[in-house]
């Protein structure tokens, strides 16, 4: 088992470092450095004082040396500083990450709890209205893009006279006040979860449901709860877990512009920030920052299926 | 506990499951089929009964209708079913839940131990829900009988197979632990479906000699489904013979053994396995009729070997030969080969 988390982890490493690469190169290639926003705001450019600027900025020096300055601050922990505002990397990631993490948790628990409640309903009850009402539902929230739901959202609680309070306040500032910004944003993003996880829940129900155990199961006098969640749920559990990591990194994709419609100070709307101002430090270590909590998303996902079957542990052992 | 074989037909007005012209139809999209048209059996307590037939002659269906466990589409269209005197015929699952019907009571093995123990919980969860059914018991209450059960199984480190998966366990261990959880809720009777077909033939001998003697120590009704005549004689006290969905042939194993008077149990004897598997002293020609093409008159007449004109018309019905034996046969007189 332990052996297996820390391939994992050299595993994970690896494609951190890939990502930073990829996302290094990427945003030079971009047209228009930060060099040129700001001075563009000053009004006069002249090609010396870009050059100034851009020497000032480490900007004039090859790419690998960039490159090669970045990372070895990165490996030593030090993210660096933004050229746009000066303040450390670290902080604003730190400040904004709290928000993205609120988020993203608490949409996945909803669009968890809601799949996969709904998928057990949809396998139990197959072929009855409830069954149809829960198919053509998950067919629709799949289909819509969250951009639109989110704008729909804000759309439909203005119009009953419900504005969502502002500024943002954190959850442990203002617990209430931040639940009325934070639920709608996180259901706008649990539908699509629970689209998807309802529709695979169902089939893994449905294909456990015939299994022998299950009549086993209640031949030996096991109440249907019992039959259908503790033996039905476990057995089809392993690929709703699996769809439910996937569905993770949709997720965290999806508060990018969800943050942004909703006025949340997460990553999402840093990362927008700094995309506009091409301020690469910022970008850089806030998409790492978003790699990372993919790869530990996926990691506990690899890990929780020991914890489900045996015989997966077994193996790993 | 000693074995009362009182097989008169006192016993059989008494019998504690009594199963009468039961028909049980299949319905889906494409149409319904009567895999079940006629089937009547009884057993009274402590009593031994073997069903048997071909493969897709009805024995499963049979036994699940019993259980209430047909699954989806399938539903008793005709007769009745009573268990120690309730009608249990039509009960929905909660009511037979309820009763006591599922586990407390009525007790079943089924053919596939691999298939039959859910793989992702341990024996002992396993055993607890059978034990559950009997009273409320505390952890070391149920650790204890749970382990008192494995062990009169004859599991070896019964307190440890508590805490094992089912993949950990041997074919055979985990029918033994199938037997168990069977068992560990005191049902009055104990169905058995086809108990080792799923195992190896060196282990077969013993676990029917385990549900033989757990049988027999225990008072149980046993309803053991079979397609060998070897395990009938070994197992039974009576005999139940399934042709196409009816029973065409009901006596006491030493009867029907002695002397088969149904051309169908006749040809089946005679096609007794050689003890080396896959092959058979005389194969009997043709198979099964489906539910879809089911033969005029008899439904054995077409392979029956002295068979009529007369067969291929009337539907015989199961007369009553004697107190114990009863027949479906239009040549009620046909010789004994
Ligand atoms: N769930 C079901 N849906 C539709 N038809 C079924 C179902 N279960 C059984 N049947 C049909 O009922 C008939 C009898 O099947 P059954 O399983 O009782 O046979 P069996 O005597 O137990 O045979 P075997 O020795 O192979 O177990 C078969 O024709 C089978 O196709
Ligand atoms: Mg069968």
């Amino acid at each position: 088992m332990l052996t297996f988390a820390l391939r994992r982890a050299i595993l994970g490493l690896l494609v951190l470092a890939t990502v930073a690469v990829l996302v290094f190169v990427a945003f030079r290639f971009v047209p228009g450095d930060i060099v040129n926003r700001q001075l563009e705001e000053a009004g006069a450019v002249t090609p010396a004082l870009l050059a100034e600027k851009r020497a000032q900025l480490g900007l004039d020096e090859p790419l690998p040396v960039q490159f090669y300055n970045w990372i070895s601050g990165v490996a030593a922990g030090d993210l660096g500083k933004s050229l746009w505002s000066g303040r450390m990397v670290s902080d604003q990631i730190g400040a904004a990450l709290a928000p993205t993490l609120q988020l993203s948790v608490l949409a996945i628990l909803i669009g968890g709890i809601l799949g996969i409640g709904a998928g057990v309903a949809a396998a139990l009850w197959r072929g009855t209205p409830v069954d149809m009402v829960l198919r053509v539902a998950s067919t629709v929230f799949l289909a819509v893009p969250q951009l639109w739901l989110g704008l729909l959202t804000l759309t439909a609680l203005a119009a009953i006279g419900y504005f969502i309070p502002l500024p943002y306040r954190g959850f442990t500032a203002a617990p209430l006040l931040n639940l009325q910004q934070v639920v709608f944003p996180a259901a706008v993003l649990a539908l699509g979860v629970a689209a998807a996880l309802s529709r695979l829940t169902r089939s893994a129900m449905l294909e456990v449901v015939g299994a022998d155990f299950i009549r086993a199961a209640h031949a030996r006098g096991v109440s249907p709860s019992g039959v259908y969640l503790r033996h039905g749920l476990k057995n089809a559990l392993i690929p709703v877990l699996t769809l439910l990591g996937t569905q993770f990194g949709n997720l965290l994709s999806g508060t990018v512009i969800i943050e942004r419609i909703f006025n949340i100070p997460g990553l999402g709307n840093l990362l927008f920030e700094s995309v506009a101002n091409r301020d690469y430090p910022v970008i850089q270590a806030a998409v790492l920052t978003y790699g990372l909590i993919t790869i530990l998303v996926n990691l506990a996902v690899d890990l929780s299926y020991g914890l489900v079957d045996p015989r997966i542990r077994e193996a790993r052992a | 506990m000693p074995l009362q074989p009182s097989l008169d037909a006192a016993s059989a007005r008494s019998a504690l499951l009594a199963v009468e012209n039961v028909a049980v139809t299949y319905s889906n999209r494409s149409g319904s089929h009567e895999v079940c048209s006629d089937v009547t059996l009884s057993v009274g307590r402590g009593e031994a009964l073997a069903v048997i037939g071909e493969s897709g002659s009805g024995k499963s269906v049979t036994v699940l209708a019993v259980t209430g466990l047909l699954g989806a589409g399938g539903t008793i269209t005709q007769g009745s079913i009573r268990f120690d005197g309730e009608d249990i015929t039509r009960l929905d699952d909660r009511e037979r839940r309820r009763r006591g019907l599922r586990g407390r009571r009525i007790g079943m093995i089924f053919q596939n131990p691999s298939r039959a123990l859910d793989p992702v919980f341990t024996i002992g969860q396993q055993l607890n829900e059978a034990l559950r059914q009997t009273d409320r018991f505390s952890q070391p209450e149920l650790r204890r009988k749970g382990t008192d059960w494995l062990r009169h199984v004859g599991l070896p480190d019964p307190e440890e197979a508590l805490d094992r998966y089912p993949h950990q366990l041997s074919g055979g261990q985990r029918q033994r632990v199938m037997i168990a959880i069977a068992l560990a809720s005191e049902p009055d009777l104990l169905i058995a479906d086809e108990p080792t077909t799923a195992l190896d033939v060196t282990i077969q001998a013993q676990v029917l000699g385990l549900i033989r003697r757990l049988q027999r120590e225990l008072g149980l009704a046993l309803v053991i489904v079979t397609h060998d005549f070897g395990v009938v004689a070994a197992m039974a006290d009576r005999v139940a013979v399934m042709y196409a969905g009816q029973v065409v042939e009901t006596g006491t194993v030493d009867e029907i053994i002695r002397a088969p008077r149904h051309p169908y149990t006749r040809a089946l004897m005679a096609s007794l396995p050689t003890g080396i598997p896959g092959t058979r002293v005389t194969a009997l020609p043709g198979s099964v009729p489906s539910a879809r093409s089911m033969p005029s008159g008899c439904r054995f007449h077409p392979r029956c070997p002295v068979a009529v004109p007369a067969c291929s018309v009337t539907r015989p019905v199961l007369d009553s030969l004697s107190e114990s034996r009863a027949m479906r046969c239009l040549l009620e007189e046909a010789p004994a080969s």
